[in-house]
């Protein structure tokens, strides 16, 4: 349950996921994460209800490159399993119509390649999509059916701002009475310590 | 577009009680589905003898349902995918129905070839699996080919549309307050909390989809027309095919696009979403693929005269004057002659007139494709084989059936899943505020 702050309990009694703090517009929130950043935070999390440009290279530096491949190994997952499907596809045909069941039909060529590729092509698309979508699952994490910004009282609920930054307690500067000050000082509001279960 | 008009997405879904037109249109469409599980039933248990086909015409309804409902759903797809990657941003509120559109129109298209099938207990023969007798499909089978690109096609559209949903699904997990919705929507949210790490993957991921869906857009209906064209049959064999089966495949989509999202617009109260301006935009996309079908027509024509075979003239002929001719006329008058009131912008904004000329182009474009079927068989090159194709009870019963199939679906999608992407819709909301604020 949603513990208002007490500035006076520096040490809470209870395991502890952060400070969170509600903004009003995607602009604030970014302003905040970079306020964050600059005041020495490290450990970060930030809750939209969109994806908000450039806002994860601030929470978390390793998004920073620009460009697809430079935040995500996922367009480099896509390719390796399109080449493995397209191995598999037209692996598949070869095999079966060269080397396992070869049929002469009028005397054609038992690898007969261009019939080959619609195939080929379906299966590379089929494996590329399987595996980007399922890319995204494993690398975020997913499924994962609860987590502690769930115990936010505004988390989600309509007429309430989405726009959420977490300063976590595990980062080595956190203290509550510290990251209080910081986003009340950046324009953030609401302000709840979100217990970690 | 205002913050209040979005929340009409949710509470559609979740709070407003269904009005007795919905729930009449839903009545209708599960009696059709009945009809379809009893054409079903007979077919299995008697065989398709008893559909209209025969010798020499073995293709009638079945294969042409097939290509007009595969055909309904390219739009869809076009719309999520290849309007994203052109970064078209007015897709965002229609993209959802039109994806969920393109699955149950390929749901119903992937029904027919199975009912065609004469044994259908033995459709898994056309997957590579390792049976008992050694043998495999045959590889260079048009036949074979589309049932890799229509499984393809399904399974890559349900992935995209899921993706697409996730958000959605977490955002109606949070609005609601009944227990089993909470679980529902939770179990298939995934645990979706709009973490921003979580963002930057699903962006890219999304990107991805668009990129790899766009390449079916143009392919999957490409590979239904090769199992007209890599035969000899005249009228078939003809290397347009590929391009004018796409051109027609989105021309039909946008014809269903607009037939849905009229009525959306209307009776379900997204008038301030679905605006008129893309009412408009989707109307002018008839009328550019509209006239692409039309020049293929003329093509056909010009192609079976240059070609000097006399087999490929009489097919022509045979079609326009032939018995078949009123279905031929048929499909001019609505493909070509209809989509050119959209010249007019009153029309692109009148939802009579727009609901009324997709409709029409739909009973067109089924029309065209019974044309070539039936046309090109029932008078191929040896006039002893010459005969005719006259639909059954049971042919017109698969038809109906699959339109209440997918009517049902489709009616069930709107009330239980955000008919318009919320999140997408909300970055639009927030981009348009922020433009707003810097031209102050």
């Amino acid at each position: 349950m949603p513990i208002p702050i007490n500035d006076s309990q520096e040490n809470t009694p209870f395991a502890l996921y952060g400070l969170a703090a509600e903004f009003k517009s995607p602009e604030a929130l970014l302003l905040a994460a970079k306020g964050a950043r600059n005041a020495g935070f490290t450990k970060m999390e930030a809750f939209t209800p969109f994806h908000i440009e450039s806002l994860a290279g601030i929470i978390d530096p390793s998004f920073s490159g620009r460009g697809l491949s430079r935040t995500s190994f996922l367009p480099g997952i896509t390719l390796i399993s399109a080449l493995i499907g397209m191995g598999t596809g037209f692996g598949m045909q070869y095999y079966s119509a060269v080397l396992d069941y070869p049929q002469t039909v009028a005397g054609r060529p038992h690898a007969s390649w261009p019939a080959f590729i619609p195939i080929t092509f379906e299966m590379t698309i089929l494996f590329a999509g399987v595996a980007a979508v399922f890319g995204m699952l494993i690398i975020n994490g997913l499924p994962r059916l609860h987590h502690p910004i769930f115990f936010h009282p505004n988390y989600g609920k309509p007429r309430h701002s989405q726009y959420i930054l977490v300063i976590k307690a595990n980062d080595p500067l956190y203290s509550t009475s510290a990251a209080t000050r910081l986003l009340e000082r950046l324009a953030g509001y609401n302000l709840v310590e979100v217990p970690l279960r | 577009m205002k913050e209040q008009d979005l929340s009409i997405i949710s509470e559609w879904v979740l709070l407003r009680k269904k009005s007795s037109g919905f729930l009449g249109l839903l009545g209708l469409s599960s009696l059709l589905l009945l009809v379809l599980g009893l054409t079903v039933y007979y077919l299995f248990t008697r065989g398709v003898g008893v559909f209209g086909i025969n010798i020499p015409v073995v293709w009638g309804f079945d294969i042409t349902n097939f290509v007009w409902w595969i055909g309904i759903g390219h739009a869809g797809t076009f719309i999520s995918a290849f309007l994203l990657l052109m970064r078209q941003n007015w897709r965002s509120s229609i993209n959802r129905f039109a994806e969920a559109m393109t699955l149950f129109a390929v749901t119903c298209a992937g029904l027919f070839p199975v009912l065609h099938l004469g044994r259908p207990q033995y459709l898994y023969w056309l997957l590579p699996y390792p049976d008992t007798m050694g043998t495999w499909p045959q590889w260079r089978s048009p036949l074979v080919w589309d049932v890799f690109a229509v499984t393809t096609y399904f399974l890559v559209s349900l992935l995209f549309w899921y993706v697409g949903l996730i958000p959605d699904l977490a955002v109606l997990r949070d609005q609601t307050t009944s227990r089993l919705k909470q679980f529902l929507y939770g179990i298939f949210a995934l645990g979706w909390r709009g973490s921003v790490r979580h963002w930057e993957h699903y962006q890219v991921v999304y990107l991805l989809l668009a990129g790899l869906a766009t390449a079916l857009v143009v392919s999957v209906h490409s590979v239904v027309s090769l199992d007209f064209t890599a035969s000899i049959v005249p009228g078939w064999h003809s290397t347009i095919f590929p391009p004018y089966f796409v051109a027609g495949a989105i021309f039909s989509g946008f014809a269903m696009v607009l037939t849905i999202a009229v009525p959306l617009r209307t009776y379900f109260g997204f008038k301030h979403l679905i605006t008129e301006a893309h009412l408009d935009k989707a109307a002018k996309l008839i009328l550019v693929t509209g006239l692409i079908v039309a020049y293929s027509y003329v093509m056909e024509g010009f192609t079976a005269w240059y070609s000097n075979s006399s087999f490929e003239k009489f097919t022509w002929v045979n079609r326009a004057l032939g018995p078949y001719a009123p279905l031929f006329w048929l499909l001019l008058v609505c493909n070509v002659a209809l989509p050119q009131f959209f010249w007019s912008a009153k029309c692109r904004k009148n939802g009579a007139i727009l609901l009324s000329v997709s409709l029409g182009i739909q009973l067109g474009m089924w029309a065209e494709r019974f044309v070539i079927i039936v046309t090109s068989l029932h008078r191929n090159v040896m006039p002893s084989r010459w005969g005719m194709y006259y639909p059954t009870v049971w042919d017109w019963g698969a038809l109906l059936g699959s339109i209440g199939l997918f009517g049902f679906a489709f009616l069930l999608f709107l009330a239980f899943i955000p008919a318009i992407s919320i999140s997408e819709m909300r970055k639009l909301l927030s981009e348009e505020k922020s433009d707003a604020n810097t031209n102050k």
